[in-house]
C-alpha cells in the first residue's frame, strides 16, 4: 500500500470514531421546548414551571391525522427552576431542549409576589435566546400553556405571531427578553410586560388573546394597563406602529369615524427650569379615513379640520390616561427618568435619589399633531345626493 | 535559523489584527462596560492611541536592529546578565500571555457549548494544530491567515450590520457623563490587547521589509481598534444596561440577530471565527515563546521545542486557574501592569539606552 492510501484509510476510520462531543445528543433523545410558563406552586416558597412540548412526531404525520396533538405539556414543582427543569425528565425521558422556546410566561399570582427568582433561570441558560416574549398571564400560566390557538398548530407560536401582529392593531406591547431584562436593569425604568388571557368559546373550547399590559416594580407585578392605556404607553414610546383610532363625532348621536394610523413619532423632552422638572411629549401622527358613516357633515375640508382636532384629542387623552396611571403606581415605564439623565447628566445624580419622590408628580405637557392624509378610494360615503 | 522566512508587510498586518481583535472582540466588551458604562467606545478609541504608541516604539527598537530578536539585541544593550534577564523574562511573558489566551478559548467553548467535554481535551485540541502549524514555519501559516483574516472581519462587520434593526443610538448618550476617570480605568484594562503588537519584538526579523513595518503596525493596531469597537458599540446598542451582566457579550448579539426569522442563531459563525482568530493568536505565541527559548540557551534548531513548550502550555493553562472567574480576574485586573512593563516599559528603556550608546542601525 501506498502511503497516500493508508492515510485514506485513516482518515476513514476516524471520521467514524471522531463523530461528535462528549454531549451530543439526537433529536429523538430532546424534547423540543415551545414555551416556559412559571407560576406559584401549591406550598410555601414552591414555583411550578410549565413547558409545552412539540412532538415532533405528530408534526411531521401533518395532514391526515389532523386531530393528532401537536405539543404536550409537562408540568412540576420545586423550589428552582432549573432543579424542576431537570425533574421533568423523569416525566419526559427526554432531555428539555430551550433554543426553540418562543414565550415565557409569567402567571399572575407569581409576578405579584415577585419575579426576581424565576428570571435567572431564563438569563443563565445559554440555550435560551433572548427573542423569548415574555407575558404576563391573567390567571395561571399553566392554563396559558394548555389553551389551543385556531389557526395555530403550536399554540406558543401562535402567541409570538399574536404578538408580532400587535403592531398593526397597537393595542399590546411586544416585550422580548433581552428588552425586559434591559428594562429590569436600568435603575428607575419599570418594565411592563404583554398580557394574556384565556377565553372561552362558544363549544367550550378554550382559546387565548393578548390583552393589557403589565407593569412591574422593584421585580413585582403593580398593576395593569387597559387598552386605552397600553394605546397611551406606546404613543410615549413611540412604538405605534399601525392601528385604529375610533371617535366619536362632535354634536351627533351614535356616530363614529375610523381612522387609520399610517405614521407616528414621537419625542420627550425634559427641561428643568428653576429647579423644576417638567416633561414634553410631542407626538406626531397622519393617517387616513378607514371608515365615515353618512350624515357626519364633515365629508369637505373643514370637516377634516374638525376630524383631526378630535383625533388629537382622542391621542391626547389616552396619553393623559396611561400617565395618570403610571404616577399613580409610581412606575416610570417611559424611561421618563433615562431622558433625564440624557439630557442633564449632572442634575440627574441628585433627582436619581429621588426619583420615586419625584416621577408621581411631574408636570408633563402634551402635544399632539395629527393630519388626515388620504380618505380612502371614496371622497364621501355613499348616500342619496 | 528563520533566514528563510520571510513574511510580507500585507501577512504581518493580517497577523497583528487577528492577535489583537481575536479576543479582543468576545471578552473586552463586559469588563470595559462595567467601568465606562456607555462611554466604552471613548476608551477604546484612547485605547487604540496607546497601541499605537507602544507599536511605535517596539518597531523603532526592533528595526534599529532588524536582523535579531529582543533576545539577541537586549543583551548588546544592556550586557549579557541584564540581556538574559529581559530575554528569559520574556519568554516567561510570551507563554504566560498565551496560558491565559488558551484558557479563554477553552472556557468559551465549555461555558456554553461542550458544558462536560474536558477542558484538558480542549486544550490539546487547540495546542495539536498548533504545534503542526509551527512545524510548517511561519510562513506557511501567515499564509493560512491570509484566508482566515477576511472571513474574521466579514463576520464581526456582518453580525453588526445585521443587529442594525435592534440597535439604539439614543443609548450612547449623554456622552462623558461622568467624566475621565471611568474611561480612563476602561483604557487601563484593555492596554493588555493593545499593547499585544510586542510580538513584533520577536517576529521583526522575520519580515522581508522590516523597513516599512513601522506603518504596517500602526494601520493594525488601527484595524484592531476598529473591529473592538464594533463589537463594543454593537453590544451597547443593542443590550444596554444588560451588558455589565453578559459572560460573553458578542456571543449573545450573535444569536440574538434575527432578520427575518429566517437569518438567525449566528452564534455557531462566532464560534467559528473564534476557534480560527484564536488558532492564529495562540500559534504566533507559542512560537514567539520558543524562539525566545531557542535563542536564550543558543540552541541551533527550534522545531525540537515545539512540543515540549506546546506540553508546558496544556499543563500551565489548565493547572493555573481553578475557574472561569479567577481566569478573568486574573486577566483584567492583576496582569495588567506587568503586561505593560514587558509591552511598553522595557521596550521603551531598551530604546532609550540604545539611543544614548548609539547602538544599531539607523531607521530607514
Amino acid at each position: 500500500m501506498s502511503k497516500q492510501s493508508i492515510i485514506m484509510v485513516i482518515i476513514v476510520v476516524l471520521f467514524c470514531f471522531t463523530t461528535g462531543c462528549w454531549n451530543r445528543s439526537e433529536l429523538n433523545e430532546k424534547a423540543i421546548v415551545s414555551g416556559y410558563g412559571v407560576d406559584l406552586g401549591e406550598e410555601k416558597d414552591e414555583i411550578r414551571l410549565t413547558a409545552q412540548i412539540i412532538l415532533a412526531e405528530a408534526m411531521s404525520a401533518g395532514g391526515e391525522s389532523g386531530e393528532k396533538e401537536t405539543v404536550g405539556i409537562v408540568s412540576g414543582t420545586g423550589n428552582t427552576i432549573f432543579n424542576i427543569d431537570r425533574d421533568l425528565l423523569r416525566e419526559t425521558g427526554r432531555k428539555l431542549f430551550d433554543s426553540h422556546s418562543h414565550v415565557i410566561i409569567i402567571g399572575e399570582d407569581a409576578a405579584k409576589q415577585g419575579i426576581d427568582r424565576f428570571l435567572d433561570f431564563f438569563t443563565r441558560e445559554h440555550e435560551i435566546r433572548r427573542r423569548n416574549w415574555v407575558l404576563v398571564a391573567k390567571g395561571t400560566a399553566k392554563e396559558v400553556l394548555e389553551a389551543k390557538l385556531k389557526f395555530e398548530k403550536i399554540p406558543t407560536f401562535g402567541i409570538s405571531n399574536l404578538i408580532n401582529a400587535g403592531n398593526i392593531t397597537s393595542k399590546t406591547v411586544a416585550v422580548d427578553l433581552k428588552s425586559f431584562l434591559e428594562m429590569i436593569s436600568s435603575k428607575t425604568i419599570s418594565p411592563f410586560a404583554t398580557g394574556i388571557e384565556v377565553i372561552e368559546g362558544d363549544n367550550g373550547e378554550k382559546g387565548l388573546r393578548l390583552t393589557d399590559t403589565g407593569v412591574f416594580k422593584d421585580y413585582k407585578l403593580q398593576g395593569w394597563l387597559d387598552e386605552k392605556e397600553t394605546r397611551g404607553l406606546l404613543w410615549v414610546i413611540g412604538k405605534v406602529g399601525s392601528g385604529i383610532i375610533e371617535v366619536k363625532v362632535p354634536k351627533k348621536e351614535g356616530k363614529y369615524i375610523s381612522i387609520e394610523i399610517l405614521k407616528a413619532s414621537s419625542k420627550v423632552k425634559p427641561e428643568i427650569k428653576n429647579g423644576f422638572l417638567t416633561i414634553s411629549i410631542e407626538v406626531v401622527q397622519s393617517g387616513r379615513i378607514g371608515e365615515q358613516p353618512p350624515g357626519t357633515g364633515l365629508e369637505n375640508i373643514d370637516g377634516v379640520k374638525i376630524i383631526e382636532k378630535v383625533v388629537e384629542n382622542n391621542i391626547k387623552d389616552e396619553i393623559q390616561s396611561v400617565l395618570k396611571k403610571a404616577q399613580m403606581l409610581n412606575t416610570d415605564i417611559f424611561g421618563f427618568g433615562e431622558t433625564v439623565y440624557r439630557k442633564y447628566p449632572k442634575e440627574w445624580r441628585t433627582l436619581e435619589k429621588n426619583w420615586d419622590g419625584i416621577f408621581p408628580n411631574i408636570n408633563v405637557n402634551v402635544n399632539v399633531e395629527s393630519t388626515i392624509i388620504n380618505p380612502g378610494i371614496i371622497v364621501k360615503p355613499a348616500s342619496p345626493e | 535559523m528563520f533566514e528563510s522566512t520571510k513574511i510580507s508587510n500585507r501577512q504581518i498586518i493580517f497577523l497583528l489584527i487577528i492577535v489583537i481583535s481575536s479576543t479582543g472582540i468576545l471578552y473586552l466588551p463586559t469588563s470595559v462596560y462595567k467601568e465606562a458604562k456607555h462611554d466604552s467606545w471613548v476608551s477604546v478609541i484612547a485605547v487604540t492611541l496607546y497601541g499605537i504608541i507602544t507599536a511605535y516604539v517596539v518597531v523603532t527598537l526592533g528595526v534599529m536592529f532588524k536582523d535579531q530578536t529582543v533576545i539577541q539585541y537586549s543583551q548588546k544593550i544592556v550586557g549579557r546578565t541584564f540581556g538574559k534577564v529581559i530575554g528569559l523574562s520574556y519568554f516567561v511573558f510570551f507563554i504566560h500571555l498565551n496560558t491565559i489566551v488558551i484558557r479563554e478559548f477553552t472556557e468559551l467553548l465549555q461555558g456554553p457549548f461542550f458544558a462536560e467535554t474536558p477542558l484538558l481535551f480542549l486544550t490539546i485540541g487547540i495546542i495539536l494544530p498548533s504545534i503542526y502549524a509551527l512545524y510548517q514555519g511561519l510562513e506557511v501559516f501567515a499564509r493560512v491567515n491570509e484566508i482566515i483574516f477576511p472571513i474574521f472581519f466579514l463576520i464581526v462587520i456582518g453580525i453588526f450590520i445585521l443587529s442594525y434593526r435592534d440597535m439604539d443610538f439614543i443609548k450612547l448618550i449623554p456622552v462623558l457623563a461622568e467624566g475621565w476617570m471611568p474611561v480612563a480605568k476602561a483604557v487601563y484594562y484593555q492596554t493588555t490587547w493593545f499593547g499585544e503588537t510586542s510580538v513584533l519584538l520577536i517576529l521583526i526579523p522575520s519580515l522581508n521589509l522590516p523597513e516599512k513595518v513601522r506603518r504596517s503596525a500602526i494601520i493594525s493596531v488601527i484595524f484592531a481598534g476598529i473591529l473592538v469597537l464594533f463589537s463594543n458599540v454593537g453590544v451597547i446598542l443593542v443590550f444596554g444596561s444588560q451588558v455589565g451582566q453578559l459572560t460573553y457579550p458578542f456571543l449573545t448579539l450573535a444569536r440574538y440577530v434575527s432578520l427575518a426569522e429566517t437569518f438567525e442563531r449566528l452564534d455557531s459563525f462566532v464560534v467559528f471565527i473564534w476557534v480560527l482568530g484564536v488558532f492564529v493568536k495562540i500559534a504566533i505565541l507559542h512560537y514567539c515563546a520558543v524562539i525566545c527559548f531557542t535563542q536564550l540557551f543558543n540552541l541551533k534548531e527550534y522545531k525540537k521545542i515545539i512540543i515540549p513548550i506546546g506540553a508546558m502550555l496544556v499543563v500551565l493553562s489548565i493547572i493555573q486557574w481553578s475557574n472561569f472567574l479567577q481566569t478573568m480576574g486574573t486577566l483584567t485586573k492583576r496582569l495588567v501592569t506587568p503586561y505593560g512593563t514587558m509591552q511598553l516599559v522595557i521596550p521603551l528603556i531598551l530604546l532609550i539606552i540604545a539611543k544614548l550608546r548609539k547602538l544599531g542601525g539607523r531607521y530607514e
